[in-house]
């Protein structure tokens, strides 16, 4: 015999609970369609062919190499920048006399050079493509001026790009504790260690994170950084300048590239290449490059589009 | 009280007070359609304001083909589907006739076995689709766990590594005393081992998911150019599975992970070693002061947001908004370190809980790992070593029967403070 008053009440309850009305309702939830669902799993549940194409790898082979180089630049007075929220009981060490550091949401160089924009490789390429001037620090240990700091209870590097198969030296140059949170990202490793004072501890990801993601200390949580972990050595973050180089790139092959900023993520309708409208779409484009050739953008941003 | 046959005690749980609040709510018809999964609208939101807005007709577009590959590769609450993993014993992870005892409306077998155990026991806290918003879920503080992200806190393994089954189990056994999380040590074991294959369906799930959305933005997999066709085509198929096999492949992997646990020095928890892990507290290596303040009361740092809060950006008003308006997420909240003098531990009191807790951190939860010396280490590495870790414990362990623990004493000592 089962237990069944249990089991019908159980069953009256749960039909209650699966009315509709009952969750908050959301408009785009959409319904399944039968037949592409049966079409898809069907494809899903199949065998694998022998041996699958890599998919989104480029098909030509390169003809040599090129260089890729550029300035954002924004035209029009960029927002002020406040500063950040330092409270707690490190205040004083962090904001000293009060004076807390600016945010760094939208940073731009005296000569209107908008900084912290990474620009990478987005197609899939070989290793074989890979410039040899790369070769040397494919599994290296990032340190000295390339680690990864803080310091006045800021990150020295606001947007820090790195290759997955590096690892970094996460230091802490403060004589106060940080805990570093590198909420990583597709493949790439997450973490969350304290660091004392004067301390380092060691960041391998393990693998790319696809796009960029955010750094903090639960400590300090006004702290702000973004990591991103690239597949391959074809990335630049952009510095006061706005300068990036992206330099020994497969040329005579069309390649993708991304263009991504904290504020505006991919969104760039209101750049403009060399004078004429960029037109990247969610802030990637294509272009083939000739072997030898120098390619060099002026990229302007409309400062009201990071308002 | 009444029982019933299996010597249950029969009363008014909270399946029956969801219930309850439930017809209670307006727009409550009666009519019962068939419960769906719902889609990651938070983490569309999410990626649409990291990675740029999208066309209305778009968006349409991109959530009617990420349900039919979401229902194609995981199928429904009544029916769920695991595609076919090569190279992975996908048993181990979610049997399919664990899954069938878990899923589905509840009812029993011809033989009188229970059916539909999530939707009996879970589903009115963690949601029908386990993102954590079941009816309810907006009344409960903690908010019960969102499995989607596969991010769990109280388990063996660093890192964002997944919980091992035993982490899994000694949840379900135990819940997660001081919060909403019952205890489930009254059902049998094979309904809890179905559940536990059930909680690991919805986060694998909730993961994919998630990839899909972010290769949908980078356009590895476009949905918004997508079509039923090109969806059935082999290498969609082949890039879908590669990030289901990617993400089991981790849950299989988790089972070895296990932070190893020394045994505890022979004087763990004298009067010597509560002194040692008092002094370690406060100090600039172990920093766990920062946070849960000078009395341990939980009040260091208390501006900060959890991993699942953060992600609907609730310091930019305008952002958050837009997760809020549409219902796609429930309210933000700050989240707390622990107060602990109340001798309540979420994640077990035993002393290897609390080591795991502390050389691990509290995942997602902000609280980190503890910043432990490398293997072989000697003394003039300013960091933790096992021992120190295990005086640490003592400490935490002791805090509750301290005499600043009576309430009373608490506020004066903070009265006096400077
Ligand atoms: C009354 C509400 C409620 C019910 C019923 C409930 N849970 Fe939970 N559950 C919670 C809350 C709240 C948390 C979060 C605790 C925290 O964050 O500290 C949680 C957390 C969890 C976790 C995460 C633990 C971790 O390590 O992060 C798992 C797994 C879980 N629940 C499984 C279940 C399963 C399976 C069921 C049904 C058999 C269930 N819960 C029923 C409220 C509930
Ligand atoms: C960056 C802030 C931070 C630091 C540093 C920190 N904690 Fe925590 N701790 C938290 C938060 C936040 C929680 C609550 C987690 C939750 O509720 O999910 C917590 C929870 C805890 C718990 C409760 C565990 C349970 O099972 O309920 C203990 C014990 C604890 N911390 C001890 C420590 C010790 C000991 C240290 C130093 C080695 C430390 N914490 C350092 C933020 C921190």
């Amino acid at each position: 015999m089962s237990d069944l008053p249990r089991r019908v009440t159980a069953t009256i309850v749960s039909t209650l609970l699966a009315v509709v009305g009952c969750a908050r309702a959301l408009p785009d939830d959409a319904r399944a369609d039968p037949d592409a669902v049966r079409a898809i799993r069907a494809s899903l549940d199949a065998k694998p062919a022998a041996s699958e194409p890599e998919s989104g790898s480029v098909a030509a082979t390169p003809t040599g190499f090129a260089d890729f180089t550029g300035m954002f630049r924004v035209d029009g007075d960029p927002p002020a920048m406040p500063p950040v929220r330092v409270e707690g009981g490190d205040a004083a060490y962090c904001a000293p006399g009060g004076k807390a550091p600016p945010a760094e949401t939208v940073v731009v160089g005296p000569g209107g050079g908008l900084a912290h924009v990474l620009v990478a490789l987005d197609s899939k390429i070989p290793a074989e493509w890979e410039h040899e001037r790369y070769a040397a620090a494919r599994d290296a240990l990032l340190t000295g001026d390339q680690a990864f700091d803080q310091k006045g209870c800021r990150f020295l590097t606001h947007v820090f790009a790195m290759r997955a198969t590096q690892s970094v030296e996460v230091r802490n140059s403060d004589s106060v504790s940080h805990n570093t949170n590198i909420a990583a990202k597709g493949k790439a490793r997450i973490t969350n260690d304290v660091i004392p004072g004067g301390s380092k501890s060691i960041y391998a990801p393990g693998g790319p994170s696809g796009i960029p993601f955010d750094v903090g200390c639960n400590i300090h949580p006004w702290m702000r950084a973004y990591m991103f972990v690239a597949e391959s050595p074809y990335f630049s973050v952009t510095n006061l300048e706005g300068q990036f180089e992206l330099r020994g790139l497969p040329a005579g092959v069309e390649l993708t590239f991304r263009v991504w900023h904290e504020t505006l993520g991919g969104k760039w309708d209101s750049a403009t290449v060399n004078g004429a409208a960029a037109g990247w779409s969610r802030g990637k484009f294509a272009i083939t490059l000739q072997p030898g050739q120098s390619e060099n953008w002026e990229i302007v941003v409309d400062a009201a589009a990071f308002r | 009280m009444k029982q019933d046959k299996a010597g249950r005690p029969f009363r008014i749980g909270p399946t029956w007070i969801a219930a309850i609040a439930c017809l209670a709510a307006p727009g409550c018809g009666l009519v019962a359609p068939e419960p769906r999964f719902r889609t990651n609208e938070a983490y569309l939101i999410n990626q649409e304001i990291k990675q740029g807005d999208l066309e209305q007709s778009d968006r349409t577009v991109l959530r009617r083909n990420l349900k039919n590959l979401m229902v194609a590769a995981f199928g429904t609450p009544n029916e769920p589907h695991v595609p076919e993993l090569e190279g992975i014993d996908a048993k181990q992870l979610f049997d399919p006739a664990k899954l069938a005892i878990a899923a589905g409306p509840v009812a029993s077998d011809r033989f009188g076995a229970p059916k539909g155990l999530y939707r009996e026991h879970c589903a009115h806290c963690h949601g029908i689709t386990g993102d954590g918003n079941g009816s309810t879920a907006a009344f409960l503080n903690p908010y019960p766990r969102d499995y989607r992200r596969g991010l769990f806190k109280f388990k063996s393994t660093p890192g964002a590594e997944p919980p091992t089954h035993d982490d899994l189990l000694r949840v379900m056994t135990n819940g997660v005393p001081g919060t909403a999380m019952p205890s489930f040590r009254l059902l049998n074991g094979d309904e809890i081992d179905a559940l536990i294959h059930y909680v690991r369906y919805l986060a694998i799930r909730g993961q994919v998911e998630r990839a899909l959305i972010e290769y949908s933005f980078q356009g590895e997999l476009d949905l918004v150019e997508a079509t039923r066709e090109t969806l059935s085509e082999p290498e969609s198929a082949a890039f879908v599975k590669s990030e289901i096999v990617a993400v089991a492949t981790r849950w299989r992997q988790t089972e070895t992970l296990a932070t190893t646990v020394p045994s505890p020095p022979a004087d763990f928890e004298s009067a010597a070693s509560i002194e040692r892990g008092r002094s370690l507290f406060f100090g600039p290596i172990a920093s766990c002061v920062k946070c849960h303040g000078e009395t341990a009361l939980g009040d260091g740092t208390t501006t900060d947001y959890d991993e699942w809060a953060k992600e609907l950006m609730p310091n930019e008003p305008d952002k958050l908004a837009r997760f809020l308006d549409r219902g796609a997420a429930l309210e933000p909240r700050t989240i707390r370190p622990r107060n602990l003098r109340l001798n309540v531990f979420r994640g077990g009191r035993r002393p290897v809980d609390l080591y795991w807790r502390l050389h691990n951190g509290i995942l997602a939860s902000g609280m980190p790992a503890a910043s432990m010396r490398s293997d072989g280490a000697g003394d003039d590495d300013p960091r933790l070593a096992p021992d120190d870790l295990w005086h640490l414990v003592a400490y935490v362990r002791s805090l509750p029967y301290d005499a600043l623990s009576s309430p009373r004493d608490a506020v004066s000592y903070q009265r006096e403070r400077p």
